[in-house]
């Protein structure tokens, strides 16, 4: 049963102008970046880029995931329970011999699984533009693994909207706090490392790294790290560089935030009343 | 009984909309609830639908609870009040992933296409309906899989008077292969119809339950229509009548008001008198009787808050 609501999460996500929405901002974001490095053709440029063109596919799989990729995992999942609700469609399924549970094991999964399709089309035109526009490509056996590691980092998010959309049942509402959230401790996480190194107390470091975004946004970067020769990509792309927390931790707050928040969605969402259409 | 519903309770916050509703379908019968807006009838199919939980009570279809095993909702139909479909699906998508969902044949996607006569516009997105036409998809999608029980609230609500009745002559079908029909609905002329049973909620509470020949009975006497060649003659003697709570004249034919069912007696008198019968019938006034129930239920409820 429940792969029954996985395909349909797919149908009516894709059925959504938002969606395409995400597919064309997809596209436009990895042509654009690609084409700009190449189009870029100092000769200090050429000096940088020279050794590091091989590994250009890193560009293209970790950028998005600085922040583009979280806000389109949350445009995906804060809808996909609270748009149920704003369309009134959550009965048509609960009066079905669906479980609660199967519904909602559904709507996370399948939503989820869009979020890879999404991150796999990315990569996608990041390997075939880099391949295109700087030749062959290398390493490319770390890239099953920081695909994971995007994809794992990635639920914080998606599991924070997910709940937000479950508990307010509002998606523009579920959208605009879980954004907030997302800039919210990238911000506040960048302000706090200031103080501590003004400081010399390294509390806030701490505190930085408990933010749900540090170890959302850190952990492809931590992994990507031990990419031979890859160093001045990741520095280069980073949005905490200045932050240095361990892999575990980075992978504790990950299980931490999106454990936490799937586990509320899923009380609340098997617990409470199913109101008429909302809105 | 196929679907029974014992002392439920429902509370929003303080406010308790349910008090204590019971209330059972039988097979081979239609059910419905009667009942003014805000008086707890859609709140009850919810709480049958498993859609909301009961702050106390019991609920049982088919002799299991909907709660714990939903299992058992591949044997009921349900067409929601005004019913919300994923807009982006046709009307056969829509069916088709409800068959696979209740364990229907896809063969059954036409049989209840043809029922509700929407084999044309199946393939439209539900997006492009009309209010009817949704509806008719709902009630599509709610006959899908031969259910044994259907669940309809407020079935009406957009339907015209083609699909109306065909759906009463669905539902007088289903009820001959003894199928359970539990109803909300606010379109009288259904009850009389079709219902076998009825219960009237007021303010959270069952005020009435009985046949639709017991409300007219309960809450305006018996009801009797007689046309006479001579109707001042009619007149005169019903007055003579102390069972005769009171008539009206239209023309050749009056209404005639019991007090107790005393018909043939009535009939035997109004021969003699040689008033001239040339036809003598009971009438149900079910919209005056579920009128006139509705003031008394809240003559009740207004006696019982001051108390």
């Amino acid at each position: 049963m429940i792969e029954k609501i996985v395909t349909y999460e797919i149908k009516r996500a894709v059925a959504r102008k938002k969606v395409i929405t995400i597919i064309g901002i997809t596209l436009l974001f990895e042509v654009g970046v690609y084409v700009a490095l190449s189009q870029v053709k100092t000769p200090r440029i050429e000096t940088i880029l020279g050794p590091i063109s091989s590994l250009l596919w890193l560009v293209g799989v970790l950028l998005p995931q600085s922040l583009l990729l979280h806000f389109i995992t949350i445009s995906i999942s804060s809808g996909a329970l609270s748009e149920e609700y704003e369309q009134g469609t959550v009965d048509f399924f609960l009066t079905k011999p669906i479980t609660r549970l199967q519904f909602l094991t559904g709507k996370y999964l399948g939503g989820f699984l869009l979020v890879t399709l999404v991150y796999a089309f990315m990569v996608f035109l990041s390997l075939m533009l880099s391949e295109l526009l700087f030749g062959s490509q290398i390493d490319l056996g770390y890239l099953p693994a920081l695909f994971l590691s995007v994809e794992f980092s990635s639920l914080t998010f998606f599991s924070i909207a997910f709940m937000i959309g479950e508990v307010l049942r509002r998606s523009s509402l579920a959208f605009l706090i879980s954004s907030t959230v997302l800039i919210g401790s990238i911000l506040i996480g960048t302000v706090l490392e200031f103080v501590s190194r003004l400081t010399g107390s390294s509390i806030f470091t701490s505190i930085a790294i408990a933010l749900p975004a540090w170890g959302a946004v850190e952990l492809p970067y931590i992994y990507a790290q031990g990419i031979p020769n890859a160093s001045l990509i990741v520095q280069a792309l980073e949005i905490f560089p200045a932050i240095s927390g361990t892999e575990i931790e980075a992978i504790a707050y990950v299980v931490l935030y999106s454990g936490v928040s799937t586990v509320l969605a899923f009380v609340s969402f098997l617990n409470r009343d199913i109101p008429k259409r909302v809105s | 009984m196929t679907i029974s519903v014992k002392g439920l309770v429902k509370y929003y916050g303080n406010k308790e909309v349910l008090k204590g509703v019971s209330l059972t379908a039988e097979r081979g019968a239609v059910t419905a609830v009667l009942g003014p807006n805000g008086a707890g009838k859609t709140t009850t199919i919810r709480i049958i639908m498993t859609l909301i939980f009961p702050t106390k009570g019991e609920v049982s279809i088919l002799g299991q609870d909907p709660f714990r095993h939903k299992k058992v909702f591949r044997k009921v139909g349900y067409v929601q009040e005004l019913p919300n479909l994923p807009q982006f699906l046709t009307g056969r998508e829509l069916l088709r992933m409800s068959s696979k969902i209740k364990g229907a044949s896809k063969e059954d996607v036409d049989r209840v296409l043809k029922i509700v006569g929407m084999e044309e516009n199946a393939d439209k997105k539900i997006a492009k309906y009309s209010k009817g036409m949704t509806q008719r998809i709902a009630i599509a999608e709610a006959l899908l899989g031969d259910p044994e029980v259907l669940v309809m609230d407020e079935p009406n609500i957009g339907t015209d008077p083609v699909l109306n009745y065909n759906m009463r002559e669905t539902l007088k079908e289903m009820k001959k292969e003894g199928k359970t029909i539990l109803m909300t609905t606010h379109v009288l002329e259904d009850v009389k119809k079709v219902a076998d049973k009825v219960y009237l909620l007021y303010q959270g509470k069952v005020f009435f339950e009985g046949t639709p020949e017991d409300l007219v009975k309960k809450f305006l006497g018996v009801v009797v229509i007689t046309e006479a060649s001579n109707v001042e003659v009619a007149e005169r003697s019903l007055k003579e009548l102390d069972y005769v709570r009171g008539f009206k004249v239209e023309g050749n034919k009056l209404v005639i008001r019991l007090s107790e069912d005393r018909r043939e007696e009535l009939l035997h008198y109004l021969v003699t008198s040689g008033v001239g019968i040339r036809s003598f019938y009971l009438d149900q006034e079910l919209e005056e009787a579920y009128i006139t129930a509705l003031k008394e239920a809240e003559k009740v409820d207004r006696e019982n808050s001051n108390l």
